[in-house]
């Protein structure tokens, strides 16, 4: 393979990644996640807002140390991060179950296939165009909720480029397993597989934690299973462990602990984490090359 | 020969063929016309052709190119049956995209993509969104589309079917202009008479297989019928010696003869004015492309 043919590829690669960005970015459903992230941003942050003066009020009359309200703004971190992850996630599903499929019911991609370019640039293109928009999408979403709970309740943040990093992620995984299933099943086939398959590796994720409370070795197991057929949950859980270690996450009122920070997913998932989408891609490639069209 | 197919077989799921032994040699700068029923196989063989679908035997040859070649289709046009492009987009950005995916460099595209625009008459709609645009409108986009690459050779599958009779002519003009240019055209048609207008060569298929191939004047020479009109009676028993010609009809004043060719008609006439009938008119009783088709096509549907 020359290098011009390299760098020409590169460029219809890059060609179709700019049209999907663009595109997305067109979608109702992207749209409309938009709007519904910005007023769930709202409600969260005047939650926020109303909360902290009333911590305020109390711990000025109590006399409230300050590990005590350190934790209470974890806790309400911790709150806001999950459903977060969880609008992040499905926006990601919805934004890209129908990259492929959409393409080749509508027959736009048969006027784009018969051009020199190969299935697998196209496959390739498709997912940059949608992990760059799930990228800024996720970074605004939970660096807004991040910087809410620092702001109003002065939330602590551990490890945050690194939980950051997770948490968008995530979506990268759920964007990679959608454009997968769209080289492939129908459109709203693949929808229902890909939320079918978030919702598996959610319950996983708290039989896993339930394991780790109770030393259950089988639900541990069960718990990684699921993890290794979608890593989103573990993703998840390890950034929520990085932005706040579980010991900032004990119950100032002296309860169990929180419950998404328990059994941290091992650094060896979340490196099989990284190379899922590669993986996911890649398989993609392969079936819609083997495709007639 | 600019596509050379041997053997070629397309076998989908669950048995169904799509195409059958299909054995083509196409020219360079021909316009080629590919008639047959609908789901006779002949969208499926276009999309072998551009790469679309793989054959399940057979060999091919496209632009000097084994099939699926990918830099082939860089000299290639492609008009898709179910042509639909990115609505949301105007024809500018369309185009501009495509020429990205052909790896031309930006000032060439625009250059291009006002060429082909002006030539399927849309150069006031560069600016257009494409979802504004009539069914026929888009069917021009397409076309203009497949032609951005200045392409040697260019299918283009069922390319009138959303057109009015001007829309019509206005493609079948551009089909020549491309063919003069040197451009062989692979055209998917039912429509009979607009490919007796504009094609050299045909091949007939009806399920799969290829019933009749060759140049359009060939196919249509053959087997004719003279209609020769007569001042007074004339007795065929008078003993003229007809040559191959039969009589099919007889009047008073006009007979019909069926002719092996073309060929034979200078001689009948002159045997008939030999023979001393008082020969007023002649009329070749045309044979086209919906009788031939119809004959080797549709004799087959009825069985």
């Amino acid at each position: 393979m020359s290098s011009a043919w390299t760098s020409s590829a590169a460029r219809r690669v890059l060609a179709v990644a700019g049209l999907t960005f663009r595109e997305a970015r067109r979608r109702w459903v992207v749209v409309a996640a938009f709007v519904m992230t910005l007023g769930y941003l709202g409600i969260y942050g005047t939650g926020l807002y109303f909360a902290s003066k009333d911590i305020m009020s109390v711990a000025g009359g109590t006399g409230m140390d300050e590990i005590a309200l350190k934790m209470i703004g974890a806790q309400m971190l911790s709150l806001g991060l999950f459903p977060s992850s969880l609008i992040v996630g499905l926006v990601a599903v919805f934004a890209s179950v129908a990259s492929i499929s959409g393409d080749l019911d509508s027959g736009v991609a048969h006027a784009v296939l018969t051009r020199p370019i190969r299935r697998s640039e196209l496959v390739l293109g498709k997912y940059l165009g949608l992990a760059f928009m799930l990228t800024v999408y996720s970074l605004l979403v939970m660096g807004a909720v991040v910087a809410m709970a620092v702001g109003f309740v002065d939330a602590p943040t551990d490890n945050l480029v690194g939980a950051l990093a997770l948490f968008v992620l995530e979506p990268l995984v759920l964007c990679a397993v959608a454009v997968l299933g769209s080289t492939r099943l129908p459109t709203l086939a693949n929808g229902v597989l890909c939320t079918a398959l978030y919702g598996i590796a959610f319950i996983g994720g708290i039989i896993e934690q339930i394991g780790s409370l109770i030393a259950s070795e089988v639900m541990l197991n069960i718990g990684i299973l699921t993890s290794l057929l979608m890593p989103a949950d573990a993703i998840h859980r390890r950034a929520v462990a990085e932005l706040l270690p579980p010991a900032m996450l004990l119950d100032p009122a002296g309860g169990g602990v929180s419950f998404s920070a328990s059994a941290v997913p091992s650094g060896w998932m979340i490196l099989y984490a990284v190379l899922f989408p590669a993986m996911m891609v890649l398989t993609g490639m392969w079936v819609l090359k083997r495709r007639d069209l | 020969m600019i596509i050379r197919t041997e053997g070629l077989t397309k076998v989908y799921g669950r048995g169904k063929i799509g195409n059958d032994g299909v054995s083509l040699s196409v020219g360079e700068g021909h316009v080629f016309g590919f008639l047959g029923p609908n789901g006779a196989g002949k969208s499926t063989f276009v999309k072998m052709m551009v790469g679309l679908i793989q054959p399940t035997s057979g060999r091919a040859e496209v632009l000097g190119q084994p099939l699926g070649h990918v830099a082939m289709r860089g000299r290639m046009g492609f008009l898709p049956e179910t042509f639909r492009y990115q609505a949301w987009l105007t024809p500018r950005e369309l185009l501009a995209f495509h020429g990205r995916l052909l790896g031309l460099e930006p000032s060439a595209v625009s250059e291009a993509a006002h060429r082909v625009m002006a030539e399927v008459g849309l150069a006031e709609e560069m600016g257009a969104k494409i979802k504004s645009f009539s069914k026929g409108m888009q069917q021009r986009l397409g076309l203009a589309c497949a032609m951005l690459s200045s392409p040697r050779l260019l299918f283009l599958d069922e390319p009138t079917s959303a057109l009015d009779p001007l829309g019509r002519r206005d493609v079948r003009e551009l089909l020549v202009r491309l063919r003069d240019r040197g451009t062989t055209v692979f055209l998917n048609s039912h429509l009979l008479s607009e490919v007796e207008m504009v094609c050299d060569s045909v091949a007939m298929i009806d399920h799969g297989r290829v019933v009749a191939d060759g140049p359009l004047a060939e196919l249509l020479s053959g087997p004719c019928e003279v209609e020769i009109s007569l001042a007074g009676p004339w007795d065929a028993a008078d003993g003229a010696p007809l040559g191959g010609a039969s009589i099919i009809s007889q009047t008073a004043e006009r007979v019909i003869f069926g002719l092996p060719t073309e060929d034979a008609i200078p001689d009948l006439v002159a045997a008939l004015v030999a023979a001393g009938a008082r020969v007023v008119g002649v009329r070749r009783r045309k044979r086209d492309l919906e009788s031939l088709f119809i004959e080797t096509v549709g004799n087959e549907h009825r069985e």
